[in-house]
Parts: structure tokens; sequence; C-alpha cells
């Protein structure tokens, strides 16, 4: 019993419910709330299709329009990247490479897969084709965005997002651009801890915080472990899923050479997974001489 | 001690349930209701006299719960947590409805303690009137308190209050039913 013993207030309240007479529950209480729960499909999703087409269209729009001005324009990019590439070669060929800089290098080149159409043999070429491709990607990307559907929110017509789509999210974006995920298995000895990191292309044409961005904005804030920090250098997302007993950490960072490091980290709930592994995988790609940083 | 082990089984259960509802299992949302629908309707109806707004309130705390069924992080029990959500709707459904004001004095809280458990017919039947008199988010603390005899921080969980600041309304109103009795008392 509660501390404050009142007997006379609990009498009164005792004798007042035995006169009450409950409140019968409806028979159509249920139906009631199940058909207000029910989804509400026509409208929500015609304006939502309305609004990704209209999204489409103006990237189309904005697209053509910087193409049509870098055509127009007369910059000389390519022809500077030409006239500089002898010089560059020549940097590359003196730079005395360490074996343990080779080492990582082989173990990088097997990691990162870069969307080259065209393999040069020599520096110089290398310099002319990315010149081009630079070129060529908003187009490419554009057509990615019809025919595979990255903007996962469209595929299905819920209030809740299931934290693994995230996941699902961007092992798509990487098979696209063609980058192989890495897993890094710190905690040998838990098999709860699953991390992969991706190094993506840092890209206007790919844009990879602003479609992360994109992603977590389509959590509610209220979802549970919900916790959203970005800034120009780094972009930083958890969210939890209490029902499968999941936690999900997501973690990219802009290292230099053009390149961003993407850590995906889901475990269970009760595990504190070791930051050791990603550290030193950072440690690898940021090390100097790395022909990642030259190739970009 | 048995008790509890079935509590934390129902829990469990609850919410593998709640589980597969958000992975699209709609229906499974029924058993929530039929489950829950008396308790909580119960508790509408007690702060809300009109039967008829009191089920509206009830029907929208269950719907209001479903829509949030993934922030729920089940501190405490589904029931409870909907319960929450009817409080809120019936004070928002009451907000324009007058309060009866009544003017508190300075009651020593031995004295308060010692009035308030006379054991006296006639007090008792003031007091049942002066409850009456109440308004429904008094009435609904002391129902909870006294007659369910919930924990003040489980109180305070439905209330959306800090547990001291309820420690001391329940004071006030102690207080307020005396003043309201003494008053009737002199009538």
């Amino acid at each position: 019993m509660n501390e404050l013993k009142d007997k006379d207030l609990r009498e009164a309240l005792s004798r007042r419910e035995a006169r009450r007479t409950k409140p019968e529950v409806p028979a159509d209480f249920c139906n009631n709330i199940m058909q207000e729960t029910a989804p509400k499909h026509q409208r929500p999703m015609i304006w939502r299709w309305m609004a990704a087409a209209a999204f489409v269209l103006v990237l189309i729009g904005v697209g053509t329009t910087m193409i049509e001005k870098e055509e127009t324009a007369p910059v000389m990019t390519p022809q500077r990247h030409q006239e500089s590439a002898p010089e560059m070669a020549q940097q590359i060929n003196q730079e005395p490479a360490s074996e343990m800089a080779q080492q990582i290098n082989q173990e990088l080149a097997s990691v990162i897969k870069k969307s080259a159409p065209v393999n040069p043999s020599k520096p110089q070429d290398k310099v002319v084709s990315q010149a081009t491709a630079t070129v060529q990607a908003p187009r490419q990307g554009t057509a990615s965005m019809q025919s595979q559907n990255l903007h996962y929110a469209s595929m299905q017509d819920t209030t809740y997002q299931d934290p693994a789509r995230v996941d699902e999210f961007i092992a798509k974006l990487a098979h696209y651009n063609e980058v192989e995920a890495v897993a890094l298995d710190c905690d040998h000895s838990d098999s709860t801890i699953v991390s992969k990191a991706y190094v993506f292309e840092d890209s206007k044409e790919l844009d990879l915080f602003a479609r992360l961005l994109q992603v977590a904005c389509w959590y509610d804030s209220k979802t549970p472990g919900y916790l959203l920090n970005f800034s120009h250098q780094q972009f930083f997302f958890t969210l939890k899923d209490l029902h499968r007993g999941q936690k999900y950490l997501w973690m990219a960072e802009r290292i230099g050479g053009g390149r961003i490091l993407l850590q995906s980290t889901r475990s269970t709930l009760n595990v504190v997974p070791s930051p050791a592994c990603y550290q030193n995988f950072r440690e690898k790609l940021t090390v100097p001489g790395n022909i990642n940083h030259q190739n970009i | 001690m048995s008790e509890i082990i079935s509590i934390d089984v129902r829990t469990q259960s609850e919410r593998q349930r709640i589980g597969r509802i958000l992975d699209g299992k709609r229906e499974e949302y029924a058993w929530f209701v039929n489950t829950y629908s008396q308790q909580v309707l119960d508790f509408t109806s007690r702060m809300i006299p009109d039967a008829e707004d009191a089920r509206e309130v009830a029907q929208d705390a269950f719907v209001k719960a479903f829509r949030s069924l993934a922030s729920f992080e089940f501190h405490s029990s589904f029931c409870t947590w909907v319960c929450r959500i009817a409080y809120n709707e019936s004070l928002n459904r009451l907000r324009r409805q007058q309060r009866h004001f009544v003017d508190i004095a300075d009651i020593p809280a031995e004295e308060l303690d010692e009035e308030l458990s006379t054991g006296r017919e006639e007090r008792i039947t003031l007091m049942e009137e002066a409850i009456d008199d109440l308004p429904p988010d008094e009435r609904m603390l002391l129902h909870l308190y006294y007659y369910e005899d919930r924990p003040l921080r489980e109180i305070a969980y439905i209330m959306d209050a800090e547990t001291n600041a309820l420690a001391t309304r329940l004071h006030r109103i102690r207080k307020k039913l005396l003043q309201m009795i003494k008053q009737k008392e002199n009538e």
C-alpha cells in the first residue's frame, strides 16, 4: 500500500468505485481502430510519385544546363592536365616506394575498384581519361537514377523505416560505383558484430555525404537510438532496432586524396564494438605515398 | 514472485507481437486493442464524464499508440503506455473546461493526516461529494494513488510529471479536499 493512509479518502474512493458502472466496450471498437490504422494508399502514393518525378526532372534539368555550360565555356581543364601530366608522371616515378607501402598498395588495390572505363597504361593517359570521365559522369549518374531505384524511401509505403535499409542502400550504392565492401573483423570472438568499410570517390556526381544525409532524413528523430551528427568533414549516424535487439552505426569521413571512407557497423545492443580495426584500416589508407593517393 | 515472472513473460510476448506489427503484420494490433480496450476505456471514462467522448478518446489513444509504436521503448507495459497517451488526450479534450478554484489554507501535515482519517460516516459521505467536485486530472491522481495503489513514479510516467512535483500536488489536493469538506460542513 502507498505511504499515505487517509482512511476516509480511501473509503470514499472505494464507495465511488462500487457505485460506478463500468463502461462497456462497444462491439465496433476494435474494428474502428483497425480501420483508422489501415495504411491510406491512394493519395500519399500519388503525391510521393509526383514529388519523385519532379525531383528527377529538376536533377536532369540542372545536369543538362551544367553540361552545356561545361561544353561551351572555354575551360582548358583537360589540356591543362595534359600539360602537367608528364611532370606528375616524373614525380610518381621518382618517389621511392618502401616495401611496406607496396604491400599495402597491393592489398588496397584489390579493395578499391574504381569505375574507370579505360585502363590506361601510362600515367599521362590516366590523367586525361579521368578528366574526360568527369564530364561524362553526370549523364551516367542520371541514367542510373532512372534504372536503379537508389532512393530506397520510395520502395515501401510505411511510416516505420527499418534501420537495416540504410545498409541495403549503401550496398546498392557501392555496387553501382564498383566499390567493394571490406569486412573489418576486429572482434574475432564476437560473431554478433558485423562491420564493413567502403572507400568511395569524393565526387560531386556521387555526392555521398548528401545521399547519406538524405537517407538519415527518412528516419524519424524519435526512432530509438537516433543520433545524427555531420560536418563538411564527417558524417555520423546511429539507430537502434529494439525488436531485433540490434544497433547500427554509420560513419563517413573525408580522408583526403579525393576519397571518403564509410564504415557500417551492426551489433547486438549490449555489445560495444572495438574501434581499433577501423582506425587501422583508416591509417593504411592515409599512409603517405600510397598508390591510391596518386591514382585519384 | 510468480506475478513478477508472469508480467515479464507477458512483456516478452508483447515485445514479440510489436516486432511483428512493425514488420508489417498490422492485424496483430487487434490483440492489443481487444486485451486492453476495457482498461483504457475505464481510464478515459474517469477523466471524461461523457461516455461517447470517453470512447472516442480511448480510440484515439490506441490509434496514436499504433502510429508511434516504433518509438515505444518498453519503459513500461504497453497498457501503461497507452494510458499515458489516453491521459494526455483526455486533458486536451478537457482543456476548455473551467477549473474549480478553492482557496487553500495552510494546514500542518499531522493535522491533515488526522482530518483525512476520522472514520466518521458523514465525513466519508462529504468526501465522496468533494471528490466529485474535483477536476478530472486531480480525481485521476487520487484514484491511481489511493485506489489502484500505483507507485508515484508510475503515476508520474502516466501523467508526464516529476515524482516530486506529483507528491506536492497530491499534498495540495488533500488540503483542498479538507477545505472543501469543511466548507460543506459549515453550509
